[in-house]
């Protein structure tokens, strides 16, 4: 389960900042793509926000809450008693929001509807889940949520009444909060984030648990999907659930068969000795490396204490890192873009010493090198069956 | 609360995007390499066939290890890995090499897991087909890529949709990455002689 969270905070703080990129970047993404190459235009308006950074930053101290939250959030909305909490709103929403300047449209209506939480009477609720009901499909088609937005700007049901509106309604709503209309006001007070996942059911809506916790899968699934469409070159031309899994698809098994190309390539050099690897580098910085290697070793021994706080500049290093793994050729130039993140601080002393880009690669890959050979005595002699135990025993070995 | 999850995640915890999973990456490679007996320094003769293989698996184990345990993908290529199946690649003629290996059937909860996909398709199909709406081809189109999909990504059959997209990205950022990792260092292997 910490492992899953571990993950899951990375993809959570990932796509927190989705939630912005509403179908208006998404256009304009479209129009920079139009007369370059299709990814990496797109990467770095994605990339180009100013606020992305310090988003995911802050992102990452709620995201353990949210799936804290998310757990414990659909047993929450299944079992709710008939007063809902006031100030409900959803974890990472309300992170969202807390972190960026620009009022998430998505968190400023459900701030909206906090006012209004308690005024929808049951009634119409029960009114507005008849008429939802007819003609609305689980899919969460991307056209059939921008026709179903026709009621939104108005107040709200919010209340949520599991047993008492569970007449039949069983039939799923549509999900109209993927795109949600920018009518929210944004001078309304942050909510303090509740300890589990508070969904707000829209206009014309069923309110029951069911359809919440669909609505909840489905807006995050909507959210990943976006995530995705950035990765994936050539993706944010389909629209369409299908299509882009199409692309996706197609995009894994593409670098997949590069790895197995490449593994090939690998196999057929010949004298794969990795003894003259160092005779590449220079001198001056072999020696400059020297006192350098036994840091990485420890940074890497120590890498057990990395703590998650951090991960704001790990995204953002992330973020610029794949930027520029798409954008350049070549290696060292992202060597160099990397030497302009903080991240590491040995690193940087290094690299501030360094005058060009490859030396900046070759002491890195020297460093590699260098603690290898001094591995090359110690070999951990652990079966392979261990292997899977070890990932979990926190202590980085390789078997086989 | 999100420190403490990450204190006890395993320590080889590394970004894709950052220099220090490639550091790490290159790092398990060579180690693998060696280990599988690929190196030069191996007095063993392997065919071109076996070394490819050995630096497959020695490519995957190094990348699922710089990974870390956090993503369900990599911990599942890891026992995958250890396990001795190879994953299905390119070449289907690899009877031999999978089953000498002692490959064993999945373990009985993914066998569990697979099945409730398949009840929901037979259910689809039981129902009597009056109209084919669009909205149906659309969700049987969408059943049918995330089921490819499942069979892409490691350890993809025991996971919902929402966590199958989350596991993909992560997946492709870190396939990436290792391609990037192979690429640098072929290219220096290549080159050292000139």
């Amino acid at each position: 389960m910490e492992g899953r969270a571990a993950g899951g905070d990375y993809i959570a703080s990932l796509l927190s900042s989705a939630p912005r990129l509403d179908l208006g970047v998404l256009g304009m993404l479209d129009g920079a793509a139009a007369g370059a190459d299709g990814g990496d235009d797109c990467l770095e308006r994605f990339c180009g926000d100013p606020g992305f950074a310090e988003r995911a930053a802050r992102l990452s101290s709620f995201s353990g809450q949210r799936f804290a939250g998310a757990g414990a959030g659909a047993a929450g909305l299944f079992g709710l008693p008939a007063p809902a909490p006031p100030a409900a709103s959803n974890g990472e929403f309300a992170g969202s929001r807390e972190a960026s300047s620009v009022s998430d449209p998505a968190s400023a209506m459900r701030d909206a509807n906090a006012k209004k939480r308690k005024a929808p009477a049951a009634a119409k609720g029960k009114g507005k889940e008849s008429s939802s009901q007819a003609g609305e499909q689980k899919d969460p088609d991307t056209k059939r949520c921008k026709t179903t937005e026709g009621g939104e700007g108005k107040k709200e049901e919010g209340s949520v009444k599991p047993k008492s509106e569970q007449a039949g309604s069983d039939s799923s709503v549509e999900d109209g909060g993927q795109k949600p209309p920018g009518k929210g006001k944004n001078a309304k007070p942050v909510e303090p984030p509740k300890d589990y996942v508070h969904v707000r059911a829209r206009r014309g809506q069923a309110t029951d648990s069911h359809s919440l916790a669909e609505r909840v899968r489905r807006e995050r699934i909507s959210q990943r999907m976006k995530v995705l469409q950035d990765l994936v070159p050539g993706c944010n031309k389909v629209i369409g659930k299908a299509l882009m899994l199409d692309e996706i698809i197609n995009y894994v098994q593409s670098l997949q068969r590069q790895v197995e190309f490449l593994s090939m390539k690998l196999a057929t050099v010949n004298p794969l000795d990795f003894s003259n690897l160092p005779t590449l580098l220079q001198k001056d910085m072999f020696q400059a490396c020297g006192p350098s290697a036994s840091s990485v070793f420890s940074l890497e021994s120590s890498s057990s204490g990395f703590p998650f706080s951090d991960q704001g500049d790990v995204f953002q290093s992330f973020v610029s890192n794949a930027l520029e793994n798409q954008c350049s050729l070549n290696p060292l130039d992202l060597a160099l873009s990397q030497a302009t993140n903080a991240q590491y601080a040995f690193q940087d002393g290094t690299a501030g010493t360094n005058l060009q880009q490859r030396n900046f690669w070759e002491e890195d890959l020297q460093n590699v090198f260098h603690i290898d050979n001094g591995q090359q005595s110690q070999e951990n002699g652990v079966s392979a069956q261990s292997f899977h135990g070890q990932l979990q025993a926190g202590h980085m070995k390789m078997e086989f | 609360m999100s420190s403490s999850s990450s204190s006890s995640s395993s320590s080889s915890q590394a970004m894709p995007g950052s220099k220090k999973f490639r550091h790490t990456f290159l790092k398990n490679l060579l180690r693998g390499l060696r280990k599988g007996g690929a190196a030069a320094a191996s007095s063993r003769a392997m065919s071109l066939d076996e070394r490819r293989i050995a630096v497959r698996r020695a490519a995957d184990a190094a990348l699922a290890t710089a990974r870390g345990a956090a993503p369900r993908w990599s911990r599942s290529l890891a026992a995958e890995l250890s396990q001795g199946r190879l994953r299905p690649r390119r070449d289907d003629a690899q009877p031999a090499a999978s089953s000498s290996s002692g490959c064993k059937p999945p373990p009985a909860s993914k066998m569990m897991l697979r099945r409730i996909p398949r009840r929901g398709r037979r259910l689809i199909r039981a129902r009597p087909k009056s109209k084919a709406t669009a909205s149906d081809l659309a969700r049987v189109m969408a059943r049918k890529r995330a089921r490819a999909l499942r069979e892409i990504v490691p350890g993809g059959r025991g996971m919902d949709e929402c966590t199958l997209l989350g596991e993909t990205l992560d997946y492709a950022v870190s396939l990436k990455a290792q391609i990037e990792a192979m690429q640098l260092l072929l290219r220096t292997l290549i080159q050292a002689p000139k």
